[in-house]
């Protein structure tokens, strides 16, 4: 990770929902924090619509692999919560012990979204579970799955370009970047991108669009198999952006 | 009848005439092979090779060393380099049945050349395929079908969460799938206290659509499988297309290369359609090879090493037919074995691991086998046996074979073969094969019998000065001079044990030529000469003679009781021949006998103590009978005697003393001492004549050696049958003794020569009536039975008032 982006991130969240499988995202976000050094919180938001559901006496779930009907137990779900606390409590302590990170860890309840723009509001980064997926994997990634990262002349996305470079290293992914096309065709693009941009291999073009909005963007993260999104915060002006945000297919990292 | 005189020294030992030779040495002379020695052999060996019909194998026989081997490789190199270079075989990958692997024939040296091309194309195909996959094309389309899928299931449920939704009820998403739950008018998920607060009628109305939502989200989960499966098999199709693409022209250059060889061709078509279907092991051979992923590294390498070419039998370095001799024909050395290998503590084979045999490198040419071998190694001679009957070599292994174990092997196809195999061999195994095996006739139909010697002539005496100067060059020997060309056509007629004769045993001479060399070297000599030769012959027994050393000194210090000089009645000296591995010597026995009334029985002491042999036996018998007749035809035989060998302590076998023991007999009859100063060998029959024995010339050496320890006096020598005249080829140190008149060989027709000469006194000719003349030793002999016939009817007179044998 380049010394501009470690410099930034000293404040990382993690942002995990009851219930759901955190481990990729936990990688990653140790990844991000260890290289910086900085201070890893994870927060888990507790979804309070399924806490309502559990306690309505018909409460069912139809599985997702087995389609077939079973009973949800409100005490099951809370032995389940317990156990995620816990595990996540565990993990925190080992990067402690073995990174030396400072730790911590928050519950909430809430609409997953709003709770965590609320609580990780003095965060320089935020990572975002990506939507709930029900497409089964037709087969193995055969290429390095794409980082994209939506660029503005802004300092965050620097960062962010910053961030998407070092995961590329890994040759687990390959950068996307997403500039607008205006910017691209009128060479306004911030020199220190432009720089970076320059220095990436080939396999890395540009996506330039009209303008750097999510909902176009999804189409495009709903056809390719997509990595992680990697975006500032600060391009989530409208409530519009908020609720697309919800049902992008791949984890976010949010640069504040 | 006048006594035999010693034989002059010339007749002692045939020498070969060095002037005869033309050269000075043997450089001069031109290479020749032992072809005119065994001649015989030689036309049965070139007779097998060209005959083509079935079973004509050639079995070589004769003793070791005779030059079966090297006579064989000749004859064999001389008919190969008219055969042509048969093809190359390969076994291949059996894609409809992996266990099966196929046999493939292709023309000399295109064998290698397909190997490579393989191996080319697997690295080719290595990189080509992930490249393929790996293009923006590929990627586009599969991301097409991934996205076509997922948008279809996307769409799936949000048309039932949007159907859920007109009837004021959410579908959320729960860990480990779907559940619904009903709406409040704020769009939230109804709290438990607010769904008991609602009429019981609508409370069940919730309830029914929910459950009326449920069965349609399970229909619509069950159809995922189905929707994936249909995905999968066009993404599948999507990879067979690319695959294909990357495939298609590498094959088509490799089939045009091998448009001539339909069998390649069509293997290239089974290999292209068995990429296109297994197009994963390309992709998994460039990546994940961590130590985690072990097995299935091995499943990706096994299913590239499908693609190779096991090329068993590469002729592509001949220049004519093979000719492949295996020196250790185990049963996986001759007919081939399948290797395996320890992977995950499992035994796994495939057929890359068949490793051709002896038969099939020999496939198309000749097979030279060492035949004891061959039987001693389990089951090698039933395996060669069934190949030459089948026509195929079928790969067994040997643990099947015999039912050891059962792992999951190979069936490899077996491969037509069509050689020659050539035995070597003992006589004894021969005649013992063709006795107890009885396909061995079917099966090795031409019999090439090695001579031991050949007769000795002037030219054949040149033919081995070329022969020696052949082994020379090709052992990097000196030359020889002719002087020790001669010496060694005379040791060679020595080994012979016949003046007239000569050794064909090239092995002697390779190995006494050598030794010879080594003492030209210690001489700082340029050529091998005489001397050298001689010095050689006398190291070779120096180093053998320990044990006729001891025995000889047993005899000059008296331990063993062997007179040289004096005369005694009932005592003579015979000859016998030991043989200590390739040494033979001659050791003296004292024979004695006695005599007395009897009933005609001749003991041999040897026979009762079961030391005597068979033959010895007949030959007592004999003798016996040579009495009988000669002496008491008209009288009953009334004498018991007994023979033995003094201080003999081990079996006795053979009848080369026969003669010795009729003379002592006699002379205990007659009461007539025999010179001890002469040693007698021979056989005899029943008429009385005297019949050749082997080793004569070991015979007379030894009692030379003896009398000489002892001391040579002029009177001593040695009668042997007249017969063995010829094979006398005596130590020149001998000749020279006898000529000097210090030592005498007696050559005698029969039994009255030998007595007249052991006693000296006239044996006497029978007249008309049978009678012999006063006082000759016959007329004491036959009187003493007459005397001992009278004694025992008197006696049996006296003590029964009837003769015993009237």
């Amino acid at each position: 990770m380049p010394e501009a982006a470690a410099r930034l991130l000293q404040r990382v969240v993690i942002a995990l929902q009851t219930g759901r499988p955190q481990q990729e995202l936990m990688q990653l976000a140790l990844t991000l924090a260890s290289t910086n050094q900085a201070e890893l919180t994870a927060l888990l938001v507790e979804d309070e619509s399924l806490t309502q559901l559990m306690r309505l006496p018909f409460a069912q779930e139809v599985q997702r692999l087995s389609a077939s009907v079973q009973a949800l137990d409100n005490s099951a779900w809370d032995r389940r919560k317990r156990r995620q606390t816990e595990h996540i409590r565990q993990q925190l302590q080992q990067i402690t012990q073995q990174h030396g990170l400072p730790t911590s860890l928050q519950i909430t309840r809430g609409p997953y979204l709003t709770e965590v723009l609320r609580v990780a509001h003095t965060h320089d980064a935020i990572f975002l579970m990506g939507q709930h997926v029900t497409r089964q994997i037709l087969q193995r990634p055969t290429a390095p799955r794409p980082v994209w990262v939506l660029l503005d002349n802004s300092g965050q996305s620097l960062q962010a370009l910053h961030i998407g470079l070092a995961l590329c290293q890994s040759g687990r992914y390959r950068l996307r970047p997403v500039l607008e096309a205006q910017a691209l065709a009128a060479h306004t693009v911030s020199a220190p991108i432009a720089d970076l941009l320059r220095q990436t291999s080939p396999d890395s073009a540009a996506l330039a669009m009209p303008e750097l909005k999510l909902a176009p963007l999804l189409t495009v993260l709903n056809r390719q198999a997509a990595g992680l999104l990697i975006m500032p915060q600060a391009l989530l002006a409208t409530d519009t952006e908020l609720s697309v945000l919800e049902k992008v297919p791949c984890p976010v990292l949010l640069i504040q | 009848m006048p006594a035999p005189k010693a034989l002059s020294s010339t007749s002692l030992r045939k020498f070969s005439d060095p002037a005869q030779f033309t050269f000075q040495s043997t450089d001069e002379l031109e290479p020749c092979s032992n072809a005119f020695s065994q001649a015989r052999a030689l036309s049965a060996i070139q007779f097998g090779l060209r005959i083509h019909n079935g079973g004509f194998n050639i079995f070589a026989l004769g003793p070791a060393g005779v030059g079966k081997l090297t006579t064989l490789h000749q004859a064999v190199t001389q008919e190969a380099a008219t055969r042509p270079v048969p093809p190359d075989w390969c076994y291949l990958h059996n894609f409809d049945d992996p266990q099966r692997p196929r046999a493939l024939s292709l023309p000399a040296g295109r064998g290698a050349t397909l190997r490579r091309a393989m191996q080319h194309l697997v690295e080719e195909l290595s990189a080509s395929i992930p490249a393929a996959f790996e293009s923006e094309d590929y990627r586009a389309r599969l991301e097409e079908l991934e996205q076509e899928f997922k948008e279809r299931q996307s769409e799936a449920i949000d048309q039932l969460g949007e159907q859920a939704k007109a009837q004021n009820i959410a579908l959320l998403h729960t860990p480990s799938g779907f559940a619904f739950a009903p709406l409040s008018a704020h769009g939230e998920v109804l709290k438990p206290e607010h769904f008991q607060r609602l009429p019981a009628s609508e409370q069940q109305q919730i309830e029914q659509t929910i459950t009326a939502l449920q069965q349609d989200l399970q229909k619509l989960l069950r159809q995922f499988p189905l929707w994936a499966k249909e995905a999968r098999e066009k993404v599948k199709a999507l990879n067979r297309q690319m695959a294909e693409l990357a495939v298609t022209h590498l094959i088509e250059d490799l089939q045009h290369q091998n448009s001539d060889l339909p069998a390649v061709y069509d293997y290239l078509m089974a290999v292209k359609k068995d990429v296109v279907e297994h197009v994963d092991a390309f992709l998994q051979s460039g990546d994940n090879r961590t130590a985690a992923a072990g097995p299935q590294i091995h499943a990706g390498t096994a299913q590239l090493q499908r693609y190779q070419i096991n090329l068993i039998v590469d002729n592509s370095s001949l220049a004519c037919a093979p000719i492949v001799q295996e020196g250790l024909p185990s049963f996986g050395n001759l007919l081939g074995r399948v290797e395996y290998q320890a992977q995950m503590g499992t035994l796994v084979t495939d057929f890359t691991l068949i490793k051709a045999g002896a038969l099939h490198r020999a496939n198309g040419g000749y097979l030279l086998l060492d035949a004891r071998q061959l039987l001693q190694h389990p089951l090698s001679w039933d395996g060669l046996k069934r190949t030459l009957q089948t026509g195929e070599i079928r790969l067994d292994t040997l643990e099947r074979s015999l039912n050891l174990f059962s792992t999951v092997s190979l069936e490899p196809e077996p491969i037509p073969i069509e050689v020659k195999v050539l035995l070597f061999g003992d006589r004894q195994l021969y005649y013992l094969l063709n006795e107890h095996d009885p396909d061995f006739q079917e099966l090795f139909k031409v019999m090439s019998d090695f001579d031991d010697s050949i007769t000795r002539t002037p030219d054949t005496e040149r033919c081995y000065a070329a022969l020696f100067a052949s082994i020379c060059r090709d052992h990097q020997l000196r030359p020889l001079s002719r002087e020790t060309v001669a010496g060694l056509i005379e040791h060679g007629a020595r080994l012979a044990g016949d003046a007239d004769r000569i050794s064909t045993h090239l092995r002697n001479y390779t190995d006494l030529l050598s030794e010879a060399d080594y003492w030209a070297d210690a001489a700082g000599s340029e050529q091998i000469r005489r001397e050298d030769l001689q010095q050689a012959i006398e190291q070779q027994i120096y180093r053998a003679e320990r044990m006729r050393e001891n025995i000889y000194r047993t005899i000059s210090d008296g331990t063993m009781l062997i007179d040289v000089s004096g005369a005694k009645t009932g005592q003579i000296n015979g000859l016998s021949v030991l043989q200590l591995g390739q040494f033979a010597f001659a050791q003296a026995v004292r024979i004695t006998a006695t005599t007395r009334l009897g009933d005609g029985k001749v003991i041999d002491i040897e026979r009762e103590t079961e030391l005597g042999g068979p033959i010895h036996s007949k030959g007592v018998l004999i003798l016996s009978s040579f009495l009988a007749t000669r002496y008491a035809s008209e009288h009953p035989l009334s004498m018991s005697a007994s023979l033995v060998f003094e201080q003999s302590y081990g079996p006795v076998e053979g009848d080369s003393a026969s003669l010795a023991e009729l003379c002592v007999l006699l002379s205990a009859l007659a009461d007539a001492p025999i010179r001890q100063s002469l040693a007698i060998t021979g056989s005899v029959n029943q008429h009385g004549q005297v019949q050749p024995i082997g080793g004569v010339n070991e015979k007379i050496e030894g009692f030379y050696d003896i009398c000489c320890s002892i001391g040579l006096d002029g009177t001593q020598g040695v009668i042997i049958p007249a017969v063995n005249q010829r094979h006398l080829m005596l130590r020149e140190d001998i000749v020279e003794a006898a000529a000097d008149g210090q030592f005498h060989i007696y050559a005698v027709h029969n039994a009255d020569e030998a007595i007249e000469l052991l006693t000296g006194i006239p044996a006497g000719e029978a007249d008309i009536a049978g009678g012999f003349p006063a006082n000759s030793l016959n007329w004491r002999v036959a009187n003493r039975l007459l005397e001992l016939a009278q004694l025992r009817h008197d006696f049996a007179q006296r003590n029964n008032g009837v003769s015993g044998d009237a």
